[in-house]
């Protein structure tokens, strides 16, 4: 089910009425769960199956890793999850990117590998809801935390609706604890968390599907050389783009729990203000980029086994991390590239330190830009359809397009998209130190009520097609 | 020591003092590794909520809400929009007629073809002749024969197909401009998608700012 349809809408006011009902605590969360599967259902009722297998048996492992009384059956029953949970992820996302390399493999033998008709549906969010599943075994097998003692919180943990299909990854330690206690908004949670789910759906819905989304698949829909500034503009309206879906998921997302007197954590924090891309990665899709670090970095070494080794764990992290954005190499790619970037990074401020000449503020301007332009840059493997579009739209905006190129994009989107992406930069920039909390803090009563409207008014008017976020494939 | 998965007894409102000493803590420069963040007291990170008026808020935001909209509606209207007309876009309104077929039905004649076919038939003086409505699946830009595969592979039709011809379309054997869309929301509608258009629907009989096409006043 998506937000921004009018189903959901009537789903979630009977969830609502029926979570503020005289009903006692575990009725409400019995309420909750049923909603989480229909919620999941209303996409595909077939696939809720693969949460139930997913929440079973990490129940069962991580009860069996806390009492294994030896390390060996601790490691078995771990890898029991893991090949659960990654089972079934490489079956339904990796099968036929598999089984294609398989073949341009064994191509190198002369051998010709007839790869079988693959027409399995990717269950929408998987990567999202095993990630979370797989953060709960590994917590119990690395003794960062006690299993659970109630299926139904735990169950409700993996299927838990505002989160469960794009995030953001909610650790076991943040959200089954809010289950086991009764849960209510009061009248500020519960307006801010309406708020915010407006917020998430004026994102979503105005800007990234209205005023972007045209741009971006005039250029990227394209596939013919075009000219610098077409490509240039086709890829910062994809930056903007892609920042307003998924952080208007997020948002909304919040916003739906906060509704419910639940809580989950910020995924973004202005990320095209970050200077550098480490900074970046504290920024962007928070709860992904933690989850690499605590569960696959820092268990590679991080940085305690060596500069070399550093190096290497840095690159491992951030290639899988692309891959788990979708089977193609263009992920590898994009992943590969922050995985350089943050490497030299890391390198110049092992030679430069903290130099005085760092601090000051035109040159953190500068750094922001460079960095914006590079992220910009690793996006378009993000977007295009294939390597091979990707270079040619690249060449495109470094100037190397042919003669004759295209110039996809009228001078309406020209002007949409240098408005927007200049007033969403210039938004990130101003609000790089602060919350939006704290801002909207120091607000006239006035003037809150005019930015709600207008954004209400402009998501009610504009309606949108109801596009599925982007973040959803993966 | 191992911190177990359970509840404590955080504050969860906070005021903006509050939230930034909670910043300060674990806000955006303060990235704890989980470790670090385990082995302290645990607490459920609950979200600052700023200290708002929303009485005020929602007295200035709900009429203005509402005026906005009726102006909008207002303008609608005099744009020639009217309410009551069929507003789910080309792809549901395919699939819905598409269905049709695979119910019980009386249907003799289906039409098949380019937006010729959409636009030239008249269904009154067909009706007349035939005794019961034949059922449109013409779509703009599109050539039939997918849709005749389709028919003659899934259908135990066996009435008449009338199928448009449009030089440069007829032998196209892709879905054309509106194909798949039409054919998506028939063969892969997922159930929110379903009940989403009937929702649409039933608004769409009460406001014309949901009409997307432009009639004469």
């Amino acid at each position: 089910m998506l937000f921004n349809s009018l189903t959901f809408v009537v789903f979630f006011l009977l969830v609502l009425t029926l979570h503020y009902s005289p009903l006692s605590w575990r009725t409400k969360k019995i309420n909750l769960l049923i909603a989480s599967y229909l919620f999941y259902a209303a996409w595909n009722p077939p696939f809720v199956i693969l949460l139930l297998i997913s929440t079973i048996v990490d129940w069962h492992v991580a009860k069996w890793i806390d009492v294994a009384t030896t390390q060996s059956k601790r490691r078995i029953f771990l890898i029991l999850s893991m090949a659960t949970n990654l089972g079934i992820l490489g079956y339904f996302k990796y099968g036929e990117f598999l089984l294609q390399n398989w073949q341009l493999f064994m191509l190198n033998f002369g051998i010709d590998y007839q790869v079988p008709e693959w027409s399995i549906i990717l269950p929408v969010g998987i990567s999202f809801y095993t990630f979370q599943t797989m953060a709960y075994s590994l917590d119990i097998y690395l003794k960062r935390a006690k299993p659970a003692t109630s299926l139904l919180d735990f169950s409700l943990f993996v299927s838990f609706f505002p989160q469960l299909v794009a995030g953001p990854i909610v650790r076991p330690t943040h959200l089954i604890p809010q289950f086991e206690t009764p849960h209510y908004a009061n009248l500020k949670q519960f307006w801010w968390g309406v708020n915010l789910m407006i917020l998430g759906l004026f994102q979503k819905v105005v800007i990234a599907d209205t005023l972007l989304a045209p741009s971006v698949e005039a250029v990227y829909n394209s596939h013919e050389p075009m000219s610098m500034l077409d490509a240039w503009l086709g890829t910062l309206a994809f930056s903007g783009q892609i920042f307003s879906d998924f952080a208007g998921y997020s948002t909304t997302a919040i916003g739906v729990a906060l509704c419910l007197g639940f809580s989950l954590p910020t995924n973004f924090r202005f990320p095209y203000a970050a200077i550098g891309f480490s900074d970046f990665w504290r920024r962007w899709h928070i709860s992904l980029s933690t989850w690499l670090r605590d569960y696959l970095y820092i268990p590679l070494g991080g940085n305690k086994k060596g500069e070399r080794r550093t190096y290497i764990n840095l690159m491992l992290t951030m290639l899988l991390g692309g891959l788990w954005h979708g089977a193609s190499w263009n992920f590898v790619i994009w992943g590969g590239l922050h995985g350089i970037f943050l490497s030299i990074e890391r390198i110049l401020r092992s030679r430069v330190g903290d130099a005085e000449v760092l601090l000051n503020t035109w040159l953190k301007v500068a750094l922001g830009l460079l960095t914006y332009i590079l992220v910009n840059i690793t996006w378009v493997f993000f977007r295009a359809d294939g390597f091979e579009n990707a270079i040619s739209l690249i060449s495109s905006m470094f100037g190397f397009a042919s003669v004759g190129a295209k110039t996809p994009l009228p001078t309406l989107y020209i002007i949409q998209v240098i408005i927007v992406i200049s007033s969403l930069v210039s938004a990130h920039w101003l609000m790089r130190n602060t919350t939006l909390e704290a801002v909207y803090q120091k607000l006239p009563a006035w003037l809150v009520s005019v930015i709600l409207v207008l954004m209400a008014f402009t998501v009610i008017i504009t309606q949108g097609s109801g596009n599925a976020f982007i973040y959803f494939q993966f | 020591m191992p911190s177990s998965i359970s509840s404590s007894n955080s504050k969860p409102d906070l005021s903006c003092d509050e939230m930034q000493e909670f910043n300060a803590e674990h806000g955006s420069k303060t990235i704890e590794t989980h470790d670090e963040v385990y082995s302290k007291k645990q607490h459920i990170p609950y979200r600052v909520i700023p200290q708002l008026s929303w009485s005020k808020i929602m007295f200035f935001a709900l009429p203005l809400l509402i005026f906005s909209l009726a102006s909008w509606e207002f303008l609608a209207y005099k744009m020639g929009h009217r309410s009551g007309t069929y507003q789910t876009g080309f792809d549901n309104m395919w699939a819905e007629e598409r269905r049709k077929l695979d119910k019980p039905n009386n249907i003799k004649m289906v039409l098949l073809g380019s937006s010729r076919v959409l636009w030239g038939m008249d269904f009154n003086i067909m009706r007349e002749h035939l005794g019961s409505q034949p059922l449109q699946l013409a779509l703009p830009g599109t050539g039939p024969a997918l849709f005749v595969k389709d028919i003659v592979d899934n259908t135990n039709f066996d009435g008449l197909l009338v199928v448009g011809v449009t030089p440069f379309l007829f032998n196209r054997m892709d879905e054309g401009h509106f194909g798949k869309g039409a054919l998506d929301a028939y063969h892969h509608q997922s159930p929110s998608g379903y009940t989403g258009a009937k929702l649409q629907d039933f608004l769409s009989d009460y406001f014309a700012f949901l009409d997307e096409g432009i009639f004469d006043a």
